[in-house]
């Protein structure tokens, strides 16, 4: 009898919930243990929390678009220079034409560049938004739909187009 | 300017780095052969030299701010996980004591 119910497995739980009550009644016993365990668990559990949500924004979290493992970035590399991500800037709009032009292991090539603070009018009231400046298919190569109205459409990223994308929110 | 592109389904990222560095070295031969700089070594350097290198933009467009935060933050991690290790063992030790 005593057998069968070792291995149907209830005296752990038991066993567990001897060990709770124990282990509260000595928390009770001595209060100033008790806090200092509490502080101490709760100040290395909350600094593992902060510290990962960083790592998870910063270096893990994948961008929330289709595939995003298929999206690769060009960089350029001299023997110099090895260190790090340098060159990236390196490209010229002539050369990302070539690029989209000749390859055929790429099913989209964007380019963008940053424009910086600009002055920005809506409706009468203005202000000064962050701007980059992209070609055309930045969007569709993203795969990305607009929560209103349109992105650019082929062949807006020429002189004289203007047509602009605005991000709700901060 | 930043350069960014999508790769086909079922290529992997070393064939396209193969395909487009060598539509890059091209490139840079051609600019090279008309340009007004072509005898200064370090423009020379700089077309026979560069390389392109396809990069995995899963996470999003590199600027930089990854290649310096990345191993500190993996270390921090690191360093904060032993600290609570080491902190509950400690713990665990006082009050079995």
């Amino acid at each position: 009898m005593e057998d069968a119910r070792a291995t149907w497995g209830w005296t752990c739980l038991e066993r567990f919930c001897q060990d709770l009550r124990y282990s509260a009644r000595m928390l009770r016993r001595n209060p100033g243990f008790a806090l200092a365990a509490v502080l101490s668990l709760a100040l290395g559990i909350g600094a593992n929390t902060a510290i990962f949500s960083l790592l998870n924004a910063v270096v893990l979290r994948l961008l929330p678009v289709a595939d995003p493992r298929q999206l690769v970035q060009f960089t350029n590399t001299l023997p110099l220079w090895e260190t790090g991500g340098s060159g990236r800037e390196l490209y010229s709009y002539p050369e990302l034409e070539r690029f989209q032009a000749q390859s055929k292991t790429l099913s989209g090539i964007f380019g963008g560049t940053r424009v910086g603070r600009m002055n920005v009018g809506f409706h009468g009231t203005s202000g000064i938004a962050q701007g980059d400046a992209s070609s055309d298919n930045f969007f569709s190569v993203l795969e990305i739909t607009p929560q209103y109205g349109r992105f650019f459409s082929a062949g807006e990223d020429r002189a004289g187009a203007s047509v602009a994308v605005f991000r709700l929110g901060c | 300017m930043l350069i960014a592109g999508r790769l086909r389904p079922g290529v992997s990222r070393e064939q396209a780095q193969a395909e487009l560095d060598v539509v890059h070295r091209r490139f840079l031969a051609e600019q090279l052969s008309i340009s007004e700089l072509r005898s200064l070594e370090n423009v020379q350097r700089f077309a026979y030299q560069g390389r392109l290198v396809l990069r995995p933009a899963a996470s999003g467009m590199s600027s930089g701010l990854r290649d310096r935060y990345a191993f500190p933050l993996k270390l921090l991690m690191w360093v904060a996980g032993i600290v609570l290790l080491v902190s509950s063992r400690a713990l665990s030790r006082s009050s079995g004591a």
